[in-house]
């Protein structure tokens, strides 16, 4: 009864287009109200200040702020510009050039919609010139941009290890393995698509060796950024929270290199922080009430008892809950997803004997999906947005195949868990 | 009223600036205690708590500035399919609850400030920090939230009273998606001017 008044009211909310944090707070005090003994709205005070006071959340900030500060100073088409040189004799050619600079932009930034713009403002007039078939150009471009949350450091893995008490560099470790593999995967998409129907493609550019070398040091910067970051959190120098910050710090020094910073560059990248901050800082410290209200009257434990009462197998339990995120995909925004529901589907599947680490990297590519998948799929509406003509529906189809290459990633990850966690296992 | 909403978001603005600056020095103070931690073996001591203590008082700060920007996620799948009536009717509803909750968060805050007040209450660190300043500078951020929330509300009311209702909708409707790929596509933009400038 109690889960059906839960879902209920969630679902209520959600489609009234109340604002997420506010539903999942409302569905906490109601659920606290109406099905706990004890007044739990009181301690709404203290769960706020303790939650807006963990120092592990202060390792979002820091890295939006480190994302932003890079996507101004125009480290993405230098990035772009040299990937094209190394890649574009490929079938498919500048096509390469997107997964390339997205897998490479998301190594530094912990954001897809962040990567899917800098790199559709960037690539998507050479498409043009080039002859490119656009919706499958602009597709490479959103399925490229959703590299940016699987690929360390990632924000949604952040949120992943703070909702379930996961070790973060071991979540960040295990990401990478898997992301250079999906960009693989995406790259592999676009050479049989560009063997198989050439006119796809664009006209074929071949870079001198002379040139593709002197390129190279365009991409110092990302490669600079990532090795301070992960290397700090990888050494055991810094926690997370001291790795973003020394991001911080290195990516400044590449935009004072560049010339970028004045004083609307620090209005704009403070503006951008923030408001980016505060809409996912209101929906965690929302969650982390829900969370507490759900455990105190007890409604964690029905669920995980519920699902074992059904007696599914480990594998059975697992695809039911891949099924449900691809059909939740389609219709919820992919942050609130992940809060909504990984407070009730961690207990069940470590209690089927799956571990953490590797569930988290499983989850975030089940995300990536409905990143590109419409109707609500953020992406896709991005790159749309930039390319400002045609419509929605090229992009789609355009996206399509890479929808595929991710089943194919899951696939394999299931298969093969080791992918994931050997890299962890380290640290 | 409508000057009443511009200052509100000159207020939010102002706080958002110094929330992004609050948040670069932390970023300094932090990489600064990993390098003397790690080169010279010394701490500064207390970095941690002052900046945990700074992630509470930015987000309360600017809290509002989001919900101003739009930036607080709204499910709109059925919102998108509905008439102009019906979505005005929910945007007052988002905004209702919006008040509703932020008064209730000002308000227990409120009571944790003066529980600390009143117990003279001294964080359980080597700093010792008074926590009723840091819950105080908190605070107030919230207080910023209800302001703005209830100038938000005020103002869609006046202006759905007026026979304003676009009005209305552009000050409290979800955001569509074209503001949202203005504020990610102008960032790009930005930076590929600052790029071009190089050149």
């Amino acid at each position: 009864m109690i889960v059906l008044v839960t879902l209920a009211i969630l679902l209520l909310l959600l489609l009234a287009s109340i604002p997420v944090a506010v539903a999942i707070l409302v569905l906490g005090l109601a659920l606290g109200y109406f099905y706990s003994g004890y007044p739990l709205h009181r301690l709404l005070g203290e769960i706020f200040w303790s939650a807006s006071t963990d120092f592990l959340l202060l390792s979002i900030p820091l890295f939006v702020l480190l994302g932003e500060i890079l996507l101004r100073a125009g480290i993405a088409r230098r990035t772009y510009g040299a990937l094209d040189k190394w890649l574009s004799w490929l079938p498919g050619g500048l096509m390469h050039a997107n997964i390339g600079t997205a897998a490479m932009f998301a190594a530094t930034s912990g954001s897809s919609v962040a990567t899917a713009a800098t790199i559709g403002t960037v690539g998507l007039p050479q498409a043009r010139r080039y002859g490119y078939h656009e919706g499958l150009f602009a597709g490479t471009i959103a399925a490229g941009g959703t590299l940016g949350i699987l690929i360390p450091p990632s924000i949604n893995l952040i949120v992943y290890g703070f909702l379930t008490n996961t070790s973060i560099p071991q979540l960040f470790l295990a990401g990478i393995v898997p992301g250079i593999l999906l960009a693989i995967v995406f790259m592999a998409v676009i050479l049989v698509i560009c063997l198989v129907r050439p006119g796809l493609s664009g006209g074929v550019r071949r870079a001198s060796w002379a040139e593709r070398f002197s390129s190279l040091q365009d991409l110092v910067p990302v490669l600079f950024i990532f090795a301070v970051v992960i290397g700090s959190i990888y050494t055991g120098w810094a926690t997370p929270t001291e790795s973003a910050a020394l991001g911080v710090i290195a990516a400044v020094l590449l935009a004072l290199r560049y010339g970028a910073v004045g004083l609307r560059f620090l209005q704009e990248v403070a503006e951008g922080t923030v408001r980016t901050t505060a809409m996912i800082m209101l929906i965690l410290i929302a969650a982390n009430y829900l969370n507490f209200v759900l455990d105190s009257v007890g409604l964690a434990e029905l669920l995980k008892r519920f699902v074992q009462n059904l007696g599914f197998s480990p594998l059975k339990t697992l695809l039911a809950i891949i099924a449900l995120y691809v059909v939740l995909g389609f219709f919820v925004e992919t942050l609130s997803l992940m809060v909504i529901t990984v407070p009730i589907v961690f207990p069940v599947i470590v209690g089927a004997g799956f571990h953490p680490v590797w569930f988290g990297i499983l989850l975030i590519l089940l995300i990536e999906m409905a990143l590109i998948t419409p109707p609500v799929g953020l992406n896709l509406y991005v790159v749309q947005g930039v390319r400002a003509r045609g419509t929605i529906g090229e992009v789609i189809v355009g996206s399509t195949p890479f929808v595929v290459g991710i089943f194919l990633m899951i696939a394999i990850l299931v298969l093969w868990p080791e992918l994931a966690l050997f890299l962890a296992r380290t640290v | 009223m409508d000057r009443l909403i511009r200052l509100t978001g000159e207020v939010a603005k102002w706080a958002a600036w110094l929330s992004g600056a609050l948040l670069f020095l932390t970023a300094v103070l932090i990489a600064l205690e990993v390098v003397l931690r790690k080169i010279f073996a010394i701490s500064l001591g207390g970095a941690d708590e002052i900046s945990n203590y700074v992630l509470a008082v930015t987000s309360s700060w600017t809290f509002g500035y989001a919900l101003l920007r739009k930036a607080h996620i709204r499910i709109d799948a059925l919102y998108l399919r509905l008439g102009r009536g019906m979505r005005v009717g929910l945007d007052l509803a988002s905004l209702v609850l919006f008040t509703l909750c932020a008064a209730l968060i000002t308000g227990y805050a409120f009571q944790v400030l003066a529980t600390s007040i009143q117990r003279r209450s001294v964080a359980n660190t080597p700093l010792a920090t008074p926590l009723w300043i840091p819950q105080g500078l908190w605070f107030a951020g919230l207080l910023l939230l209800l302001l703005t929330v209830l100038v938000l509300l005020a103002g869609t009311v006046a202006r759905l009273v007026a026979g304003d209702v676009p009005g209305a909708q552009r000050l409290a409707g979800a955001t569509d998606v074209r503001e949202e790929i203005e504020e990610s596509g102008s960032a790009a933009a930005s930076g590929a001017e600052g790029e071009g400038g190089g050149r």
